[in-house]
């Protein structure tokens, strides 16, 4: 089970913003290949949640009518 | 026989006229609000008419002459005068012709007032996380939205709020609903409020003053979708979104995995590609160091043969070659005559051997 607070926006923002640090060619190699490394980190997490995370219903009210 | 004054007999009759709850349907005629507080009209067929009166906060419909309604409420008196009057209670539209009409005034008075303004339309998130539903749960529309969510997108918390979707009682559960978000603290991405399709009648609810202004005073950004492509409600011009169909609701406000999953590939093809350049970009640096060194290695040499040769140069044997000698005496070379005196023997060296000579 994924947990509850998964924020797939923050997430997904980082792996964009990851892939424009390594763009900009200003960091090292060392460094590179750590957020390179963290980056694919993300994308597996993202894709797990995409492929296995289900939707929750949480029905708020019984309609009073039926 | 009782006697009484004309005060008690036009209270006495309007007790009993007031018992009476019926429906009459006819045209409006003469209508008019006086004093932005009471509202007068007649209702007419076309032989009799009676006057109607209701107060202005409890007229929530457009009215104008010639419309048909239906209307609820109590015959009565004026005490003071004893002029007959209805008083109104409910007023049901009629036909579809009216309820054009009311849907034109009430468009123009809502735009008038903003509510359909395009700068205050809110944008969806890309990834939405929460979402509100507001339909019916028997509903066609709401199997639809769940399956395409379903289908669509992952991980999703939709918050389901039951409403009946078809008259009056549909305004009331709307309007309870997004007081219920508004006073809940789900941090909602988006509130999509749907049904299927049906008459003009039918989706009426959805053209209600009562229902845009609850959609318009939503904290969270609503997409509509009401009833078919081809129907268009009120609801839909003040919503943030207007959706053709619930399904169309439910592809606006989430992505599909498959498309996004696409894009999570590029960026991570993007990033090794980056690694790639800065890779081959240090390989070219080291080149060009290589390169520079050789060719300073290459000059350095040239430098030294140069200086090599230069050095050759400087030796004497080589002068002497050229028929230059050095003339020495005990030793020493002799650079002035004046050391030399008469009969001194001198050594002349020249390049390939010496000559041993008397000076005069």
């Amino acid at each position: 089970m994924l947990k509850k607070d998964f924020n797939f926006t923050q997430k997904f923002n980082e792996l964009e913003n990851i892939t424009q640090e390594l763009e900009s060619g200003n960091l090292d190699l060392d460094a590179s290949l750590k957020r390179f490394e963290k980056g694919l980190k993300i994308a597996a997490e993202l894709k797990k949640r995409l492929r296995e995370a289900e939707n929750k219903i949480r029905v708020l009210k019984k309609n009073r009518n039926k | 026989m009782k006697i009484y004054s004309v005060t008690e007999f036009n209270k006495e009759v309007n007790t009993l006229l007031s018992d009476i709850t019926v429906c009459v349907q006819g045209e409006v005629a003469n209508f008019k609000i006086s004093q932005n507080r009471f509202v007068w009209f007649e209702l007419k067929d076309n032989k009799s008419y009676f006057s109607c009166f209701l107060m202005a906060f409890n007229l929530h419909v457009q009215l104008e002459d010639g419309m048909y309604v239906q209307l609820i409420g109590s015959p009565g008196l004026f005490t003071k005068s004893g002029r007959f009057r209805f008083m109104v209670k409910e007023i049901k539209l009629v036909g579809e012709g009216t309820l054009k009409k009311e849907f034109e005034l009430l468009k123009k008075k809502l735009e008038q007032e903003g509510l359909f303004a395009e700068e205050r339309k809110r944008t969806l998130p890309r990834f939405p996380q929460r979402i509100g539903l507001i339909t019916s749960q028997d509903a066609a529309a709401y199997t639809d939205v769940m399956r395409i969510l379903k289908n669509r997108w992952a991980g999703l918390t939709i918050y389901f709020y039951p409403v009946s979707v078809q008259g009056q009682t549909a305004i009331v559960d709307i309007i309870k609903a997004f007081a219920y978000f508004n006073s809940h603290d789900y941090s909602l991405d988006a509130i999509i409020l749907t049904r299927g399709g049906g008459s003009m009648e039918d989706l009426w609810a959805f053209n209600t003053e009562e229902v845009c202004r609850a959609v318009f005073g939503s904290r969270y950004p609503v997409v509509s979708a009401v009833g078919h492509e081809r129907d268009v409600t009120l609801v839909d011009f003040v919503a943030d979104k207007r959706a053709a169909t619930p399904s169309n609701a439910a592809e606006m406000v989430v992505p599909h995995k498959d498309d996004v999953i696409f894009q999570i590939n590029t960026l991570v093809e993007s990033q090794k590609r980056s690694i790639d350049a800065y890779m081959e970009s240090k390989n070219i640096i080291l080149d060009n160091f290589s390169h520079s060194l050789d060719n300073l290695v290459a000059s350095l040499q040239e430098k030294i043969e140069h200086n090599i040769s230069l050095l050759k140069s400087y030796n004497p044997r080589q002068v002497l070659s050229r028929g230059y000698s050095i003339t020495k005496y005990k030793g020493k070379i002799i650079k002035d005559r004046k050391k030399l005196k008469k009969n001194d023997i001198i050594e002349t060296l020249l390049h390939n051997g010496k000559v041993l000579s008397k000076v005069n």
